[in-house]
């Protein structure tokens, strides 16, 4: 336990003229559940294209414990992929396709395909086509078919996208579970931010081709090191304002914030979290207008209109105020994070 | 017929003329004149069922029934064979795809008198090209033209050559349904290209290729223009497929409308209980 089970070394991909991968570095535990995001387009599904072998990488290497996985074909990788559409094979039954990984390898497996058909509901089913079954019994069917071989490596790529709200928790909560149970290394790709902090023990931020950051969810969300993960996880978004950071004070026209380190001072983006500044009606601190409130019954969700931007605030509720109304806005100096303006790494 | 249905129906009028014109007037005449002893310039005088009872005790008329079976049947597996092969090739080759379609629309916009031509003088037993790279090559050079068999072939060929571009566009239209994901699925879970293909890749093309086999196999049945041109239906009859011999007996010296058109309609009858057992074929498996 605790050894390296999956190495990513100086990962560099290109699709034409486009750098899609820049250098990657990345070290996994063995049992370690990743959850790796980004935006759409990013290269998250690229990275794993590359683990699974379905790509060749223009440079780096790829370790899996210890060995180098470089010109060694799919199959015989011992790593199982989950597509976002589950990509069953339409001919075949749930039960065969269940099976496939084991026939392709000369082994019967009725046994295995039996056990886990029960360890996922699909007992029912195992006689039925894909396309006579539910969305998350199809997708039940492709976590069965990566599994069933026990493989060193299993990547899910947005396994969850083509799922509705209720069943993508029920989905969600089971992965984990499988994941748990099996002790298997897993690498969960999702654009999600609220899932990948939901599912990860760690979470991998990919942006511009690098990871910006690889923490755990507690440090991604409370000391993002870089302004796009400081904007991409929580919702609303971290709001954040350009502005001169000179003597501890970061001013611009929309007002000025107190710093709590001492820093050099530049051209710097201030973010605060919806949720840690203080509303007032007396129009201390950032003074702007009210321009919308959107009730979420648990929590009121405000947007106030300062002199050149716009920030977003969760309050408890919305008692004494309206529309229109002028307010003030507080935030702590040790709530706020400093960013860099012009490279967007934290200060 | 209400008012909203007249408007439709207006567009629909010269496309109905046209097909009552020369397709349901045709079969419909040919079926009459099936029944009486025609002849070109003097209306026939009905005679029963006599001109069937001729064609089931003509040995020729079973010869070119079993021509245009062997034609039919080797072209089927030529076209349909080579079609898939070539969708396999350019799979994952868009462009290289292009240009091997562009280079297969080529003999296919030919008439079939023009790729008649052509063959018949690349196969010239003296002259022709492949007997010429033949002798160069110090084999000996074939008959294409005085052996049966060969004979058979050199329609083969041509009718390859012109209409392989039918079948490879239809099958490449085909396997560009099948989702790569799939075969990517497949690679990871440890299959090698031949269960690959067993499993995923033909379960996903079967239909298109029966589809492929029956349009092939009609069409080459009731080929006409090229045998006619390449082979003439020689040697002794060799290559006269059914199509020929009812062209012969109609206009070919005999001039027995009648009797031929009989022909027609056992021809047209073996065609469509063939159609209906190949489509039955295919829904089974699909």
């Amino acid at each position: 336990m605790n050894n390296v089970a999956l190495q990513l070394l100086a990962l560099r991909q290109s699709f034409g003229r486009r750098l899609v991968l820049a250098g990657l570095d990345l070290d996994l535990r063995e049992g370690e559940l990743l959850a790796l995001v980004g935006p759409s387009g990013g290269g998250k599904s690229t990275v794993l294209h590359l683990i699974a072998g379905l790509l060749a990488p223009d440079s780096g290497d790829i370790r899996l414990l210890g060995r180098s996985l470089l010109g060694v074909r799919p199959g015989e990788r011992d790593v199982a992929l989950v597509f976002q559409d589950g990509a069953l094979y339409p001919h075949l039954t749930v039960a065969e396709n269940l099976a496939f990984p084991l026939r392709a390898r000369g082994k019967e497996g009725h046994q295995a395909v039996r056990r886990m058909a029960e360890r996922l509901d699909l007992t029912p089913v195992l006689g039925r086509y894909p396309h006579q079954i539910s969305g998350g019994e199809r997708q039940r069917t492709a976590l069965g078919r990566a599994l069933i071989r026990k493989p060193k490596l299993f990547l899910l790529d947005e396994p969850l996208s083509s799922l509705d709200l209720p069943l993508r928790e029920r989905m969600r909560t089971l992965i984990r579970e499988l994941v748990a149970e099996t002790g298997v290394t897993t690498i969960y790709v999702t654009h999600d931010q609220a899932e990948a902090m939901a599912v990860g023990d760690r979470i991998a931020v990919l942006h511009d081709g690098r990871f910006h950051q690889v923490g755990t969810p507690r440090q991604i969300y409370e000391r993002p090191a870089h302004e796009f993960v400081g904007r991409f996880f929580g919702q609303p978004p971290m709001n954040l304002l350009r502005g001169e950071l000179r003597d501890g004070v970061v001013l611009g026209a929309w007002g000025k914030l107190q710093v709590s380190e001492k820093m050099p001072g530049g051209a710097v983006l201030c973010g605060f979290r919806p949720e840690d500044a203080l509303v007032n009606t007396s129009g201390e601190g950032l003074s702007g207008t009210l321009t919308r409130l959107e009730y979420q019954g648990h929590e009121v969700i405000a947007t106030l209109r300062l002199a050149d931007a716009e920030v977003r605030l969760r309050l408890a509720n919305d008692h004494g105020l309206s529309a229109g109304m002028a307010i003030g806005v507080t935030v702590s100096a040790d709530q706020l994070h400093i960013f860099d303006a012009a490279s967007g790494e934290r200060r | 017929m209400n008012e909203r249905d007249r408007f439709p129906l207006a567009h629909l009028a010269p496309l109905i003329f046209l097909a009552l014109l020369l397709w349901a007037f045709p079969l419909v005449y040919s079926l009459a004149l099936a029944f009486t002893d025609a002849s070109p310039g003097r209306a026939g005088a009905f005679v029963g069922a006599a001109n069937f009872a001729r064609v089931v005790r003509d040995a020729r008329f079973f010869n070119s029934l079993r021509v245009s079976v062997a034609f039919a049947a080797g072209a089927v597996v030529l076209n349909v064979g080579f079609g898939l092969l070539l969708a396999l090739a350019f799979r994952r080759r868009p462009r290289a795809r292009r240009t091997a379609q562009v280079a297969l629309l080529l003999p296919w916009v030919l008439s079939e008198p023009a790729v008649a031509l052509i063959w018949r003088g690349l196969l010239d037993e003296n002259f022709g090209w492949f007997n010429i790279v033949l002798q160069r090559l110090g084999a000996a050079p074939l008959a294409w033209r005085t052996d049966p068999l060969l004979a058979l072939s050199s329609l083969w060929l041509a009718s390859l050559w012109q209409g392989l571009a039918f079948s490879a566009l239809l099958q490449m239209a085909g396997l560009s349904s099948l989702p790569e994901r799939l075969v990517q699925a497949a690679r990871l879970d440890g299959a090698g290209r031949g269960l690959i293909f067993r499993r995923i890749v033909w379960a996903h093309q079967r239909g298109v290729v029966l589809t492929n086999a029956l349009l092939v196999f009609l069409t080459a049945f009731v080929s006409f223009s090229l045998p006619f041109a390449l082979t003439g239906g020689g040697p002794l009859f060799a290559t006269e497929l059914s199509s020929l011999y009812a062209f012969h007996t109609a206009f070919g010296g005999r001039f027995e409308l009648g009797y031929a058109a009989a022909q027609g309609m056992v021809i047209l009858a073996a065609c469509v209980a063939l159609a209906i057992a190949l489509w039955r074929l295919r829904r089974r498996t699909t």
